[in-house]
């Protein structure tokens, strides 16, 4: 039997194994056939090498300074480390130290739900695109556990957010502001600061103000198939027009004040809506009921929640039940939700959020629901 | 996907799985560590096939920004340097295809006039014509092909190649020979100015 052209190919390049090697050694002895097709192997590969020999070394040596390619790449990332900052930074704070472990879980239903649950307000924007504005808070309870005894979701989140997310536009750093006018003036909008604080906060507060930021999100099926399989949940049919969905966010600048005292940080953020651009003709109920699917709903349910939620003025925080509780509470006329940390600590970590007039709010800190409810009133 | 011990890769797998562990959990240590071991071996990849330090260069830090905007993963056994060059290789290819469409008339002249005037030494100008008909030739195969030859050339063993390619060291042959008569096709095709310098 003839020698394949392969092994003959890998015999010139001596790429075979020793055995390998003396069988066909053995069989050439033979075959005129087998032969001939090595000659013509070895002519056809001289001659390639010859002509791609002239690709060899460059002259002059080209060595490259691996140290100025390190500071070049730097230079080079700097601006997307400092987008990547400022796009956490309120998350991170507003979620930041005793609430790693939450936020973890957090991320993971907030990457998939990205599209859907940042949603809302349609605005007549344009004939192709809806544009959608944070109006209310809603909080759904979610289950994490088929995410966190899943060691690969980390990995398909991280995938999913670099490949999936673009930025648009690279906010600059943060600016600090001496006071609130100068800071309103930074920001583009009134920022306000409470009137009344717990007594062991103490003023003036350390006041910042980040850039805008704009990202677009291709939603990829392949993504979304991989989320389904982390969460067991492949028998949950995608809706339609979600594979390549594009979604654009603009996040408008953030004001944050931070007050200090021996129990911890008091956080205030405040920020005109982000604005999320979905394509019009995504079915926005469908993929909200999706999205409650994979956060653990049953069919009924989910179908239940996504015709009773408002999709168009929503802004649906998913709150993983074994590490956070949610209230609804009524704040200086708007309706807010308060997420508190389940801790055995005495003093668990406390969010509010509401919006009032177009912009949205956020206080953060250790200290009981009626005080951060008193410290939110007091800013109107 | 597994490296022996006598590999001349400047790591061993083990040590890429603790870097890529690093890596995944943000620390900018394991990246310039990653970065450091790997960027001269890469550069020198590309530059063979780009021929330019600058456009290699570019090509090279695409790469590592492509590792530092999507770490790999320590617990799917990646083999690190493999999957460099297999992206190295993709992104010079894109760029050897662009450069072919931007620079093939200029360059093409370029080299007709100095050797016209003697301005330089001759035998350079005709390197410089053949190495870029031969990118050109690169460029017109198909991936695989180019990056197979490419890797071969470079210097590779089969074993490392079918690491960076996909396949297994056995279809190696098989593949490098089917592009090596391709190349050969598309060389016969420019062969009438190659006898033109021939006679000159």
């Amino acid at each position: 039997m003839h020698k394949k052209e392969g092994q003959l190919r890998a015999y010139l390049d001596h790429q075979v194994p020793a055995e390998e090697s003396e069988a066909i050694e053995e069989h050439l002895k033979t075959c005129e056939t087998c032969r001939q097709r090595l000659d013509t192997l070895r002519l056809r590969s001289e001659a390639v090498a010859s002509a791609m020999g002239v690709l060899a070394e460059p002259a002059g040596g080209m060595q490259p300074s691996t140290t100025r390619a390190f500071a070049q790449f730097q230079r080079r990332i700097e601006p997307e480390s400092v987008s990547r900052r400022s796009m956490t930074i309120m998350w991170n704070r507003l979620t930041s130290g005793r609430w790693r472990a939450a936020w973890a879980a957090f991320t993971a239903v907030v990457v998939l739900a990205l599209f859907v649950f940042y949603p809302p307000l349609r605005t007549a924007a344009s004939d192709f695109l809806g544009v959608f504005r944070v109006r209310k808070f809603t909080a759904i309870p979610v289950n994490l556990s088929a995410l966190e005894s899943n060691p690969t979701f980390a990995t398909i989140l991280e995938s999913a957010l670099s490949d999936q997310v673009e930025m648009t536009q690279v906010p600059g750093p943060l600016t600090s502001a001496e006071s609130a006018q100068e800071a309103s003036t930074l920001a583009g909008f009134e920022v306000r600061l409470p009137d009344w604080l717990p007594e062991t906060y103490a003023g003036p507060p350390k006041m910042q103000v980040a850039d805008e930021t704009a990202f677009r999100v291709t939603v990829s099926g392949d993504y979304v198939r991989l989320m389904q399989e982390a969460l067991g949940k492949t028998d949950v049919p995608v809706p339609a027009g979600l594979d390549g969905a594009k979604v654009y966010v603009a996040i408008p600048k953030v004001f944050t004040a931070m007050y200090t005292s021996e129990r911890g940080l008091l956080l205030l953020v405040q920020a005109p809506s982000p604005e999320v651009t979905l394509p019009a003709d995504l079915d926005i109920t469908r993929i909200g009921e999706f999205a409650l699917r994979m956060a653990g709903m049953s069919e009924g349910q989910a179908a239940h929640m996504a015709q009773t939620i408002d999709w168009a003025s929503t802004l649906v925080i998913p709150v993983p039940m074994q590490y956070a509780a949610y209230t609804e509470v009524s704040v200086a006329g708007a309706d807010g939700l308060i997420i508190s940390e389940r801790s055995e600590r005495a003093d668990p970590e406390l969010v509010l959020m509401f919006e009032r007039d177009g912009i949205v709010y956020g206080v953060q800190g250790s200290v009981p629901s009626e005080d951060l409810i008193a410290i939110a009133e007091s800013m109107f | 996907m597994s490296r022996n011990s006598e590999d001349s890769k400047p790591m061993s797998l083990s040590a890429d799985a603790a870097l890529l562990k690093r890596l995944q959990n943000g620390e900018t240590a394991a990246f310039e560590s990653i970065f450091h071991s790997y960027y001269p071996a890469i550069f020198r990849l590309l530059v063979g096939l780009l021929g330019s330090a600058a456009d290699a260069d570019d090509v090279a830090q695409e790469v590592f920004l492509k590792l530092y905007r999507r770490p790999l993963s320590a617990d799917r056994q990646h083999n690190l340097g493999a999957w460099l060059y297999r992206v190295a290789t993709r992104l010079g290819y894109n760029a050897l295809r662009g450069q072919g469409r931007r620079h093939r008339r200029e360059e093409l002249w370029e080299h007709r006039r100095q050797a016209d005037a003697g301005s330089g030494p001759e035998q350079n100008a005709l390197q410089a014509e053949t190495q870029t008909e031969v990118r050109q030739i690169l460029a017109q195969l198909p991936f695989k092909q180019a990056q197979i030859l490419f890797l071969r050339h470079h210097g590779l063993a089969y074993k490392e190649i079918a690491q960076i390619v996909g396949c297994k060291p056995g279809s190696v042959g098989t593949l490098l020979a089917r592009a090596e008569r391709a190349f050969e096709a598309r060389y016969r095709e420019t062969l009438p100015t190659t006898e033109r310098r021939g006679d000159a």
